[in-house]
């Protein structure tokens, strides 16, 4: 958590502090957004019971994510003017917020401040959501998701991430082991190093998908 | 002169064992020497009599316009045999035959590659496919060997390549010493037991990386020097000099506090796996990645390092865990002969018994971790920002030291510098007109143009061209807006082929900080030709490459040292390395306050200037500075806030001049 120091008492930071980019009137407007969004959310979660298990699963993050990307879609958000690659401020602060108003994720780590977000737990939450709910139980547990979502090479090609779990799916008809994953990710920074995946002609990318699928079985 | 052929080599087994070693090893083809010198010391150990005449020496000589790299071994067997009879040397079968029947038959051995299909992974040792990357070393797919064997006898051959391979067959003894003569006029015939392999012409990106054969050696065999094994090398100076062990490797000099030992056990429990020995150590900083990691041994030689394991660690952490485990004799034997790759660089990590190794060794790499409390719960993880923040601050004071002519560093070079490198490359895409040292401020326009230049790539393509914008790191999430997407169908070799309507781009008022240009050039398949990026700095200073000062963070469980400064003679540098586990850093990393890092950041680099001048007087000789009494209080971490901040600042006001 956020402390400072203020005549030699310890205070704590507000939220702002996040958006320290944006005026104060849009930062204010962002706080309000994300706390209401919050509340409905939680709401959610409670409903689907999901807020007792310590360990956040699938589920949870689940829905945690929908409600982002209706945040992020929502006419109010979008009127705020926040560009796409300065949403880490915007997923920061809905963690922040989540742990002192919500008081969820106390047993989380925070999410590491790095120059990518690919390791934000909200960014995830947020990227896994944009999939068909039920394509998303399929594919596996939420530790088979957070290592195909917090890869740079699919994040910078979501086609190819979903060309993969659709040839694997096909192929074994079962959920992808975190340890799967990892092999599978594995191949592919082997097999796709040095190119450039969405300029690869569709036959030859998807023989290597294939091989790589085959392998791993 | 009498030839015959070679069984089962040809120029695409060739390739095909190289990049083999390339996959296994994670090492292009650049680095040839690192293949060959462990094959060819594998080689000779197997063959090797006893410990103290042993040794290997690897020599690069130049003859009359021909470069020769010849690697020679002593208190070996030599290689035994006759070499295959010419009359069978057509019939591969009786050749296989006549090999299985005469385990001693290494000569011929060497003339063959000489395993069967499907037996990739059965008794290699004997069956090895290592000369053929001896071959792959030479640009003239050309090598000459000889030995004097243990019985006496001396013995001369070669293999290269004439429309197919061919082999030199010679007579033992004064024939094939008439042979050495006549092909190597320089060389005299061994007079010490032993092999000598002379690979013609290696390539120069051989001959270029005999630099590091030292250190490819210190890492491959670390285990066979600390044994006390001796191994040489002279590189075109014609100085000898021995390869000395790397200190860092005596695992029995690092102190028990920061190493477990175990041994000996099984591997898993109910299996007839076991280990005579293990040993995982922490290392003081993180360790240069063919060093970190668990070396799988195969007898005195590392095999592979096990680093691709399964726990949430930072890197830094994750690259200063290291040590090696020792297979007992039985689990050895089958580690080498069904799951041992044929470059020695690998394992079959899916065998049972690879799984059983990494399993094993993923939960004793964990438990050491946890124990040496470097696991990322731990908080080793969270000083991403700290850390960044004391190098802006380290920035800041180089920059100021810097226009003071205190610079660190040799040569002139630029006080500040761009990112990119452009090297001559293969293609290039050049931008221009953009700002002097690539520095802007917010609400400036960013508009530039740029050209391509083939110099040698095939000219039809299609090949598309990108250039993106980022905001702080080059990642989807980051990426601001495409600046130019286009696609050329042609790209002729020499011609400048302007791109023009590159969009511009206003950086906006409230954002200050790094920018990223990533320029890409991607062929019909699909890979990546080229790959630059060009850094900006909006409204904040070009970061400075030779401050005088470069900090290092370090997780020291030691709570007497906060910092150390020391001076890097090779970088012309102060190096300080602050312990980020001391408890005064760890409680400002608590608060995040960027302000209270600053300033401790500049507390240090401060009192490191003492060091300096100690170091160094005549450095400073020009700059004034006056004492102070701004000394780092003891007690409650709470206090640290009380200390007099413009003491600091009147010494940094006095540093800056």
């Amino acid at each position: 958590m956020k402390r400072k120091i203020e005549n030699g008492k310890v205070v704590k930071y507000i939220r702002l502090d996040y958006f320290s980019n944006l005026e104060v009137e849009t930062a204010k407007e962002l706080d309000s957004l994300i706390v209401n969004k919050l509340k409905e959310i939680l709401k959610k979660l409670k409903q689907a019971g999901l807020l007792d298990n310590k360990k956040h699963d699938l589920a949870f993050w689940y829905i945690l994510g929908k409600g982002v990307n209706e945040l992020i879609e929502s006419d109010e958000f979008k009127k705020l003017g926040i560009p796409k690659y300065d949403l880490k401020g915007v997923f920061e602060g809905i963690e922040n917020a989540a742990r002192i108003e919500l008081h969820i994720f106390e047993n989380l780590k925070e999410s590491e401040r790095q120059n990518t977000f690919l390791r934000n737990h909200i960014y995830r939450a947020y990227k896994l959501a944009q999939f068909p709910e039920e394509y998303v139980k399929k594919v596996g547990s939420w530790d088979t998701w957070r290592e195909f979502l917090e890869r740079p090479i699919f994040d910078r090609d979501p086609m190819l991430l979903r060309k993969l779990l659709d040839s694997y799916l096909k192929k074994y008809n079962k959920q992808i082991e975190r340890k799967t994953a990892r092999e599978i990710i594995k191949l592919v920074n082997k097999k796709l190093k040095g190119y450039n995946t969405r300029y690869m002609p569709t036959d030859v990318l998807d023989k290597i998908i294939e091989e790589i699928i085959d392998t791993v079985g | 002169m009498e030839t015959g052929l070679v069984v089962r080599y040809s120029k695409q087994e060739i390739e095909e064992n190289l990049e083999a070693y390339e996959n296994d090893a994670g090492k292009d083809k650049e680095h040839t020497l690192y293949f060959v010198q462990k094959d060819a010391i594998q080689n000779s150990i197997d063959a090797k009599v006893d410990d103290k005449d042993f040794s290997v020496t690897f020599e690069l000589l130049e003859h009359k316009n021909n470069r020769y790299l010849i690697i020679t071994d002593t208190g070996t067997t030599g290689l035994l045999g006759k070499g295959i009879p010419k009359d069978i040397e057509s019939d591969e079968e009786a050749v296989f035959e006549y090999l299985e029947k005469d385990k001693n038959e290494k000569w011929g051995r060497f003339e063959t590659f000489y395993f069967k299909k499907g037996e990739a992974y059965k008794d290699l040792g004997s069956k090895g496919r290592g000369k053929l990357i001896f071959l792959a070393a030479s640009v003239d797919n050309k090598i000459y060997f000889d030995s004097l064997r243990i019985d006496g006898t001396y013995k001369f051959g070669g293999i290269y390549y004439e429309g197919g391979f061919r082999r030199l067959i010679e007579k033992e003894g004064d024939e094939s010493k008439k042979r050495l003569k006549e092909n190597l006029p320089f060389l005299d015939p061994l007079t010490k037991t032993g092999t000598r392999i002379i690979i013609v012409n290696p390539y120069a990106y051989v001959v270029e990386d005999f630099k590091n054969l030292e250190y490819y050696i210190q890492e491959t065999w670390w285990l066979a020097l600390q044994k006390g094994l001796k191994f040489y090398y002279k590189g075109f100076d014609g100085v000898m000099k021995e390869v000395r062990p790397n200190p860092l490797l005596n695992f029995d000099k690092i102190n028990e506090s920061r190493k477990i030992k175990k041994g000996p056990g099984k591997l898993k429990k109910d299996t007839e796996f076991g280990y005579k020995e293990l040993v995982i150590a922490l290392a003081d900083s993180p360790l240069d990645e063919p060093l970190a990691g668990i070396y799988i041994q195969r007898g005195l030689m590392k095999v592979s390092s096990f680093i691709d394991y399964d726990i949430d660690l930072p890197k830094e952490n994750k690259n200063r865990i290291y040590g090696y485990i020792i297979f007992d004799e039985k689990t050895e034997e089958e580690f080498r002969n069904k799951i041992e790759a044929i470059t020695h660089f690998a394992y079959n990590t899916k065998s049972r018994l690879g799984k059983i190794i990494d399993q094993f060794l993923e939960e004793n790499i964990e438990k050491f971790a946890e124990l040496k409390g470097l696991l990322n719960d731990e908080g080793a993880g969270q000083n991403d920002r700290t850390a960044i923040v004391v190098q802006n601050r380290t920035n800041e004071i180089n920059r100021v030291l810097a226009e003071l002519g205190i610079k660190g560093g040799f040569g002139p070079g630029p006080s500040s510098s761009q990112s990119s490198t452009q090297q001559l490359s293969e293609i290039s895409l050049q931008l221009i007109g953009l700002k002097e040292n690539n520095a802007y401020e917010p609400g400036d326009d960013l508009t530039f143009n740029a050209k391509i230049i083939n110099r040698k790539l095939e000219p039809s393509g299609p090949y598309y061209v990108d250039i993106n914008l980022y905001k702080e790191a080059v990642a989807e999430q980051n990426r601001i807006e495409t600046l130019f997407s286009g696609t050329y169908a042609k790209l002729d070799i020499d011609k400048v082929h302007p791109i023009q309507n590159i969009k511009s781009y206003k950086f906006p008022k409230r954002y200050k900080g790094k920018y990223i240009i990533e320029k890409t050039i991607t062929d019909k398949n699909g890979h990546e030709v080229y790959r630059r990026n060009e850094i900006l700095w909006v409204g904040v200073p070009p970061e400075l490459r030779n401050g005088i000062f470069q900090i290092d963070l370090k997780h020291e469980k030691r709570n007497n040292f906060l910092y150390e400064p020391h001076y890097n003679p090779e970088e012309n540098k102060y190096i300080i390395n602050i312990n980020a586990e001391h408890p005064y850093y760890k409680k400002i990393e608590e608060y995040k306050d960027d302000e209270l890092i600053a300033f401790l950041t500049d507390f240090i680099i401060a009192n490191s200037v003492s060091f300096v001048l100690a170091t160094e007087p005549d450095r400073f000789a020009d700059t004034q500075f006056v004492k102070t009494n701004g000394s780092f209080p003891e007690g409650p971490t709470e206090k640290i806030f009380e200390i007099e901040r413009k003491n600091l600042a009147l010494l940094l006001s006095h540093i800056q001049g």
